[in-house]
Parts: structure tokens; sequence; C-alpha cells
């Protein structure tokens, strides 16, 4: 028999370019969750980052030919990309109806934030703290903290050089220290 | 004093690091996965586990709300009502029966009285 779990990505993408469903099967248990938990954490939102991924594995089966494997991306690299883009477009479509967060950041430095000294502070601050990233930075957070990715891997995957992901990654985290450094009193007790 | 501040640094990445790994995410459906491939090929049947099986089962299962249960009541009892006066009815006849049925008796006795006289 056939031992479908013992194949790689792109083994297994090329059966299904050959229509092979328990192949397309197998590569959705496989990376389903790891996909969902990147498009969550993007966009924060439970059912679009489900349908991000439904969609992006449906598009991926009704045309498989979509990735290439002369290219040498591997997998999921390639639909990395893929679902990063389709959060892009879901992000834009809804960007004119959101809040502007302009108020949650002045929530955010109100409450002080430090997080860090108070290991109880609900996870739901620094979410918002998250989500209140541009959004490449919060990408890019993404793969290299949660996903763990290189940076080259992740940069492979935004499509930027090195350099420019470092640096986004920089200024993510120089954002989020702002607002979770600790108060000045406790420096003062030092 | 370089030192002290390259620590301070360190350490402070180190801390926003934790306070990066207490997110967690949030879980996608149990089904998920299997729903997606479904979704690919309709005539794939979803896996059905003991536990949702169990889970499907006890949501079949609708509790009336009051209003609807008292409307449904009040409902059966004019329905079983309705049914009882033609029962009644019935009886009335019934009975009528049975008593011409004893007047007939009763003649047919006093007709054997006679003829023992």
């Amino acid at each position: 028999m056939n031992n479908l779990q013992q194949h790689s990505d792109e083994e297994l993408m090329k059966l299904i370019q050959a229509h092979d469903h328990a192949a397309f099967s197998e590569l959705v248990m496989r990376h389903s969750e790891r996909f969902y938990a990147l498009s969550y954490r993007t966009l924060f939102n439970q059912v679009d980052a489900e349908d991000i991924v439904q969609d992006s594995f449906l598009k991926l089966w009704q045309n498989p030919s979509l990735w290439q494997a002369k290219r040498g991306v591997k997998f999921t690299t390639w639909f990395y990309r893929i679902i990063i883009n389709a959060c892009y477009d879901r992000n834009k479509k809804k960007s004119s109806q959101e809040l502007s967060l302009n108020d949650q950041e002045i929530d955010i430095a109100v409450i002080g934030l430090a997080a860090i000294e108070n290991p109880n502070q609900s996870l739901s601050d620094i979410e918002i703290a998250l989500k209140a990233l541009p959004e490449r930075q919060r990408v890019a957070l993404n793969l290299c903290f949660y996903e763990g990715l290189t940076n080259q891997q992740a940069a492979d995957v935004m499509q930027v050089k090195l350099k420019a992901l470092q640096s986004l990654i920089m200024r993510a985290k120089t954002t989020l220290k702002a607002q979770f450094k600790p108060t000045e009193e406790s420096h003062d007790e030092r | 004093m370089k030192g002290n501040i390259t620590n301070d640094i360190t350490q402070h990445d180190e801390q926003l690091e934790q306070l990066l790994a207490r997110v967690p995410p949030v879980p996608c459906r149990s089904n998920f996965a299997a729903s997606i491939i479904a979704n690919a090929d309709p005539n794939y049947h979803l896996p059905i586990k003991e536990d949702s099986f169990i889970q499907q089962i006890l949501r079949s299962f609708i509790f009336p709300k009051p209003a609807y249960a008292l409307a449904c009541s009040m409902l059966i009892g004019v329905f079983l009502g309705w049914q009882s006066t033609e029962m009644a009815e019935l009886t009335v006849v019934a009975s009528d029966n049975q008593t011409l049925s004893i007047e007939d008796l009763s003649s047919l006795f006093l007709a054997e009285v006679n003829y023992y006289e």
C-alpha cells in the first residue's frame, strides 16, 4: 500500500496534479492547522481565517498546476505566500468598514501595559497590541516567531530582502516593547 | 555601562518573547480539515467521531420554549376535549341502546311471569 504520510509535500503536489484526492487529503490534514494559525494571527478573526485557508486549498485542488516544482520553491513557502496575500486582500476589503485603531492605541498607552511585570495580564491586551501593528510588521513577526521560519525563509515568503525583513521585525518589536515596557516606577525601585 | 544596556535590551527581548509566547491561537473547528477535503470532493464522507456523533444526537433533541409548550398543550387539550365530547355522545347513544334492550328484557320477563301465572 502506498503510504502517503511518508511523501514529501512536493511529492504530494505531483500526485494532486494527477488529481489524486487522497494526496490532497493528506496535504490538507498535514498543513491546515498551521496555515489557519498564520491566517488567524494576521486577521484576528476565526471565520475569516478559516474561509481563507479553505478557499486557498480549494483553489489549489481545482487548479493544481498553479504550483510549479521547476521553480524550486518549497510548497509551504509558496502556500504561506498565497495565504498572506489572501489575508492582505481580505483586510483591504474590510479596511473601509473597520474603525480606526487610534482610539485603541490611546487605550493601550493608558493601561500602561506593564504586562511583562504582571504575568496575569489578560491576553487580549497583547492581542490588541499585535493587531495594532502595521500589517507587514505583524506578518513578519508571525512568520519568524510563531511559525518558526528563519529570517531568510520569512523574507522569501514575503518576497522582500533579508534586511527589509529584519527591519520589519525590529520595528514591530520596538513598537511592542514601547507599549509593554515596565513602568518607570519599577525602574526607580532598582 | 555599555554592557548593562546590552543586558537590559537582551532581557527585554526575552521578556517580550515570553509575552508573545503566551498568545495561543484560537483553535479551528475540530473537523476543519475534513470539511475542506469534503468540499473538494462531494463523494468524500466526513468521518464521524464518537464524541461528535453523541453531540449530534443530543442536539437533535429540541427542548420547546415555554410559550410553544403552553400553546401545544392547549391545542392538545382542545383536541382531547372535542374528542371526549364525541365519546360522551357515543356513550349516551350506547346507553340509550342499552336502556332499550333492558326494556325489552323486562318486557320479556313480564311475559314469562304472565305465562307461568
